[in-house]
């Protein structure tokens, strides 16, 4: 559905992503991980078309990202940012309907509806967003994505879902909530990338792991492919051990102060 | 240690908002608009009852009401109290409607359109001609001299608002903290040049001038109208048209490109478009200080923050307020006339101050 490639972007003598290729198919849920600084926010924003590349090739639907006008492009993708800015006193559901922009019309109401349900916001939905928590904000945000996400026909098939650090200030159990449903959406037929810095989390939930550093893609693939604790040592620059999860057919990442040393390497393997 | 029993789920004590039914505010506003100045437009020296400003309104029109008036009253209403009452009603508009866009705009409820510059240049503007043009108005018919000053006031506050844009034009996007920047910056510049010209300024120019920029309605004739009305009217009419962009530019500006909001032209048209309307009313009534600040910050806590209600409401209080501020100006000390910004600030920083303090508890540190 997206694809990137040979994605470079400069700004002020520095290249914050360099030369990244990517590309997120319908029904795939793709994570990007990555310490701070790694381009991950850049490379999504350049993805929902907010920045421009400075070289590089990026097609939606094989239709370069330039050439969709920006109502038609809000109409094929919906992104959730890391913070917003909203102070106004909205109502969670108006906020939530500022998500129907894109579609002037019919389903609107049904569409909000939904979205309030599956966030489990629909018992805020006439509470002021300033009196919110930072969780039930970023709840509220995924919702009015959501709403966006459901077009005219109230399903995600064939559009794009990014998500910057969704899970940013949640709980454990809506953390999980929060990525179920991005599965969900996937499953419905939406293509989703996540930047997201808990490993467990993106082994857990998505079909392949895109790792950036420095702004360049140094691994990509299945999670049982790239979570090494090689690479979480070297990359992330954290000592730890690399398990099978005890429930899920996916690797465990364990922090370990003492997992560089060679003898605990040999232990835990 | 003592064992709190944990309830999965709790749900948030319910707190609804109360909000009055937007169409239904506007109605009763629009309303109070019309009966306050029915009955404005009959109070001064000459009394006008409300039935005699009825059958001297529909006089014209050849119809013809057992209503008894004499042709002084007619004069009166016709050429002093229905111009200036007009020209209230756009200009209390034209300032509201501005206030509520720019806030809307900037993401901040304490923005006013004199932050983008309109009001100083204007006063610049005004000060320039009244204290260095004398000679030159001198030479001009009648007509023409009557309106310079206007004239003067407008291009000067379209010429500062341009100055303050182009300060905050980076790289083909318009960076909003900068233009806050750059208006506080371009509005000392200003205030240093109307500063020195009111030092230079003979006593009888320093006057004028002075009551100038408290603003009045006083100047109010049909011809200045025609030039005001369709102005402000245009701004008016693209000024609406934003609500729905802007609904969406309250998420910060990323997000409204999101969700396909054309993000820069939304903005320029906003600054453009209420330069022109504020421009245009300054420059006949001066600066009336207070109803673009407050007027939009009162009616967004009674309906919210939706510009879709919001745009209309603020044009109708605007003009609702400043009716009744002149009002007030011309008859507290009648037969003597208070320049009316004198009022508005009056009766709209108590005002300002107590819903700072009523609601300094909700300001964002949740």
């Amino acid at each position: 559905m997206i694809v990137a490639r040979g994605v470079f972007y400069r700004t002020g003598g520095r290249t914050l992503v360099s030369d990244a290729d990517l590309r997120v198919g319908a029904g795939e849920v793709v994570a990007v991980v990555g310490p701070n600084g790694a381009g991950k926010s850049t490379l999504l924003r350049m993805l929902g078309g907010e920045l421009k590349p400075s070289s590089g090739n990026l097609r939606l639907h094989g239709r370069p990202l330039d050439d969709w006008a920006p109502g038609e492009r809000a109409r094929a993708r919906a992104i959730l940012p890391q913070h917003s800015a909203l102070s106004f006193p909205f109502t969670v559901r108006d906020v939530v309907r500022l998500g129907r922009m894109p579609f002037d019309g019919a389903g609107g109401e049904h569409a909000v509806d939904a979205a309030l349900d599956r966030t489990e916001m629909r018992r805020l939905e006439s509470r002021l967003y300033p009196t919110l928590s930072g969780g039930e904000r970023q709840l509220v945000h995924l919702a009015r994505v959501l709403a966006q996400l459901a077009g005219e026909d109230g399903s995600p098939a064939g559009r794009l879902l990014l998500l910057d650090e969704p899970v940013a200030g949640l709980d454990p159990a809506h953390q999980h909530r929060v990525m179920a449903i991005a599965r969900e959406e996937a499953a419905r037929g939406a293509a989703v990338l996540a930047v997201l810095h808990d490993l467990n989390l993106a082994a857990q939930y998505a079909d392949a792991l895109v790792v950036l550093h420095g702004g360049r893609v140094v691994r990509s693939g299945r999670a049982a492919d790239v979570l090494t604790s090689e690479m979480v040592r070297l990359i992330f620059a954290l000592p730890a051990i690399v398990v099978p999860h005890p429930c899920f057919e996916c690797p465990l990442v364990v922090a370990h102060p003492h997992a560089a040393t060679p003898r605990l390497e040999e232990i835990s393997l | 240690m003592t064992e709190v029993t944990i309830q999965p789920g709790v749900p948030h004590a319910a707190v609804r908002v109360r909000r009055a039914r937007p169409r239904a505010l506007l109605a009763g506003l629009a309303i109070a608009l019309v009966t306050v100045s029915a009955i404005s437009v009959g109070i001064g020296a000459v009394r006008i009852s409300p039935a005699q400003v009825v059958a001297i309104t529909v006089a014209p029109a050849g119809i013809s009401l057992p209503v008894s008036y004499d042709e002084a009253q007619a004069v009166v209403l016709r050429s002093i109290r229905m111009p200036r009452i007009v020209l209230g009603m756009i200009v209390g508009a034209a300032l509201a409607l501005s206030g509520a866009v720019l806030q809307g705009l900037f993401r901040n409820p304490l923005v006013d359109p004199a932050l983008v510059g309109v009001s100083s240049g204007a006063a610049l503007g005004a000060a320039l001609l009244i204290v260095l043009g004398g000679p030159l108005v001198s030479t001009l018919p009648t007509p023409l001299a009557l309106a310079a000053l206007p004239v003067a006031a407008f291009v000067a506050a379209l010429v500062t608002t341009a100055s303050v844009f182009r300060i905050a034009s980076v790289r083909g996007g318009t960076d909003v903290v900068l233009m806050l920047l750059g208006g506080i910056a371009v509005n000392a510049l200003v205030g240093a040049g109307i500063g020195l010209l009111a030092y230079v300024a003979p006593d009888a120019q320093l006057r004028q001038f002075t009551f100038w920029t408290f603003g009045g309605l006083g100047g109010a004739t049909w011809a200045s109208l025609a030039v005001v009305a369709p102005l402000c009217g245009l701004a008016a009419i693209g000024l609406m048209r934003l609500a729905r962009p802007l609904n969406a530019l309250l998420l910060g500006e990323s997000e409204a490109g999101h969700l396909g909001v054309p993000v820069e032209q939304v903005k320029r048209r906003a600054i453009a478009l209420t330069a022109l309307a504020v421009g245009a009313a300054v420059s006949v009534s001066g600066v009336i200080g207070f109803v673009g600040l407050v007027v939009p910050h009162l009616l967004r806590l009674v309906i919210g923050p939706d510009h879709r209600a919001l745009l209309p409401g603020a044009a109708i209080l605007g003009a609702l307020l400043v009716v009744v501020a002149d009002l007030i100006a011309r008859t507290l000390v009648a037969p003597a006339e208070m320049p009316i910004g004198i009022v508005t600030a009056a009766v709209g920083a108590p005002c300002f101050i107590w819903l700072l303090v009523h609601t300094r508890s909700t300001w964002g540190h949740a």
